[in-house]
């Protein structure tokens, strides 16, 4: 958890980041306990491979297990899984924006890749058919760096000449 | 301004002045006056190569990657040994992907096309053609009872249950006394009549294992948590990749099993369908993904041929592989996923282990992933818990798996027929429904004799030289030599 620290600067964390309180062990006898709204959490991506469409990408809270995330899925949503598989992930680095240095590193994130059963297929939708329109103000910019580029890059050579003989 | 230049330098005097001499010095003399050489009229040109090399059709390869495996195709013929080859195809260490075969579920289709198989309902025509020629009614009669009497010696008579001391692998020590139970008997009544079984080799708990190129899609890397070469950002192209070529789409798999019986023989099978026919040639389901995606994972280690026995054995090709369909593996397959998940896992597993045995056979004849095979090779499976029998038959056609479809049209065949019952139950120690049918298919199996193909078994191997020969000699052979310093004749009478 560096990053949320730098960027809150304190040692505060959000709450569905933060480690799942210790359960009471069970003895023979007590009465059990029962969470009915756990810390967990589940977000869809989309897969980073190409893979059969039964197959479906989740990032997780890093606590959970393979077990926790079928019964996610099949006692909320009523879906039914075949196979779960996870593996933790690291997150990407943050460089200084001027000097290219790593400062820290995202969090490091769960993922799980679920095969749903009885036939069930899923195809994530495609939000953004065209592009957004940050992506486009983007594109416009760097359209307008390289052409001015270009046009500075012909007066090298004539750069001791006044501007009228260019 | 060059005068200029010179003259400082002279005076400061720099460690390599005496270059600048060559300034000072009257060396450089140019003249008007040119001596004519005579003109040569025959132009010598580089040999022309042509674009494609000879021989076979390349598909989708780049010339380059052709020419290269043209080259290989060359050095590996030139070696005159099977040893030599083997040793050349895997002395170098890359990454492979690891096939396991019982493992995860919905993996028969991935197999079909790594293997390039096509599967088949039923059993080849061949055996169905044995009825009439061979009179198993009168074997099958004559060796009921006393097989009958084993399986009910092994429920019932004989308490084993001191050697069940492993749980997890109960049932499959269980499933390996009953089936030695049923099928010494039957190996000592057809050996007496087919003389191919008498020279046959009868081994438990044997290690096979091969290696194959592939044609497929193209992969992409992630970065894991614990990674180790994590400052590395290679494509996962460059991790699979076969030992010579930089093509993204060709990967080298491998798989490893142990299978518990095995019986060889001398010669090859017959095959079950002619290579000309239609079958050998078509479609085959086509599987587009990373083996990352279905949890198979990448190692770095060194590839193995291994077929079960040593270079120079007599029996040299495999005439059955039983497996147990209560595998320990296989039964969590089974308790996770399913019933319907584990019948596909179970036909995998078949088709797996009896493609890696074909191929690991192939390459103690001469043949490699450069070398086409010239007749199809056979083998058949046998998985069972000693009750439900499952019966495989597998030819194989290809080799050359790395070649794109329209450049190799060739695909391997597979058939298969699973949940055989040899009985029903066993009550109160007396088998009942003992059905014929499959004890017959079993005895087909067993008794299906090996041919001579008419084909060359060994044509990319130099026939000069001899094969090798597996037995070696520890104790060194002593010639008695009898030498006669006086000879002694008690009787005279009895001498003559």
């Amino acid at each position: 958890m560096h990053l949320t620290r730098i960027l809150t600067g304190r040692s505060w964390i959000p709450l569905w980041k933060r480690k799942i309180p210790p359960y009471p062990v069970y003895v023979q006898g007590n009465p059990q306990n029962r969470i009915f709204l756990p810390m967990f959490w589940m977000k869809m991506v989309k897969l980073e491979l190409n893979s059969p469409p039964d197959f479906v990408e989740f990032i997780v809270h890093p606590q959970m297990s393979k077990l926790d995330v079928k019964q996610y899925l099949e006692k909320i949503y009523k879906i039914q899984v075949l196979n779960v598989r996870t593996s933790l992930r690291q997150g990407k680095d943050v460089l200084h924006p001027s000097e290219g240095y790593i400062i820290t590193r995202e969090d490091d994130y769960k993922v799980a890749f679920v095969q749903l059963g009885d036939g069930r297929t899923f195809e994530f939708p495609n939000i953004f058919i065209d592009k957004s329109p940050d992506e486009k103000d983007m594109e416009l910019m760097q359209k307008m760096e390289v052409r001015g580029k270009k046009k500075y890059e012909k007066q090298y050579d004539r750069a001791s000449l006044p501007p009228w003989f260019r | 301004m060059a005068a200029s230049l010179v003259r400082f330098k002279l005076i400061k005097f720099p460690p390599n002045f005496l270059n600048y001499l060559y300034y000072f010095t009257n060396r450089r003399h140019y003249s008007a006056h040119v001596q004519l050489q005579e003109e040569v009229q025959e132009v010598e040109y580089p040999p022309i190569k042509p674009r494609w090399p000879p021989g076979q059709v390349w598909g989708d390869l780049s010339e380059q990657n052709a020419w290269k495996i043209h080259d290989e195709t060359q050095n590996i013929m030139s070696m005159p040994t099977v040893a030599e080859r083997i040793k050349h195809l895997t002395s170098n260490e890359n990454k492979i992907a690891l096939l396991k075969t019982r493992r995860y579920p919905k993996n028969l289709w991935y197999f079909q096309d790594r293997t390039k198989t096509h599967l088949i309902d039923g059993m080849p025509d061949l055996y169905s053609s044995m009825d009439g020629v061979s009179d198993l009614d009168a074997v099958v009669s004559r060796l009921r009872p006393i097989i009958i009497d084993g399986i009910e010696m092994e429920h019932d008579k004989l308490e084993r249950s001191r050697l069940f001391w492993e749980k997890s692998k109960k049932d499959m020590i269980a499933a390996r006394l009953l089936l030695k139970q049923i099928l010494l008997p039957v190996r000592g009544y057809l050996s007496g009549q087919n003389t191919h079984f008498q020279r046959s080799r009868f081994d438990e708990n044997v290690r096979v294992v091969a290696f194959w190129d592939k044609y497929g899609a193209k992969h992409k890397r992630i970065q894991t948590a614990y990674d180790r070469n994590k400052h590395r950002k290679r494509n996962i192209d460059e991790d699979i990749k076969p030992v010579m070529l930089n093509e993204p789409y060709l990967y080298r798999f491998q798989a490893d099993e142990i299978v518990p019986i095995q019986i060889r023989v001398e010669r090859p099978l017959p095959e079950f369908v002619p290579l000309n026919s239609e079958l050998c040639c078509g479609d085959y389901p086509h599987f587009d993904y990373s083996p990352i995606v279905m949890g198979h994972r990448t190692v770095k280690e060194k590839h193995a041929c291994v077929p079960g026995f040593n270079l120079g054995d007599p029996c040299e090709f495999g005439q059955l592989s039983i497996l147990f369909s209560n595998d320990s593996e296989l039964m969590y397959l089974k308790k996770c996923y399913g019933d319907q998940n584990y019948r596909e896992a179970l036909i995998g597993y078949g088709l797996m282990t009896s493609f890696i045995w074909n191929v690991s056979q192939a390459h103690f004849q001469g043949f490699n992933t450069f070398l086409e095979l010239t007749y199809p090779f056979t083998t058949q499976t046998i998985a069972s818990d000693g009750q439900s029998f499952s019966f495989f038959a597998y030819q194989l056609n290809t080799l050359q798996l790395w070649k794109n479809d329209k450049a190799n049209p060739r695909r391997n065949l597979c058939w298969s027929s699973l949940d055989n019952k040899l009985y029903e139950t066993v009550e109160n120690g007396k088998v009942k429904g003992f059905s014929d049918d499959v004890f017959k298919t079993l005895l087909k199996f067993l008794s299906l004799k090996p041919v001579d193909r008419g084909v060359d078994l060994r044509p990319y191997l130099p026939k000069d030289k001899p094969l090798p020969v597996d037995c070696k000699e520890y104790i060194p052979k002593t010639v008695e030599k009898i030498i006669v310093e006086e000879k002694i004749i008690y009787d005279e009478s009895r001498s003559n």
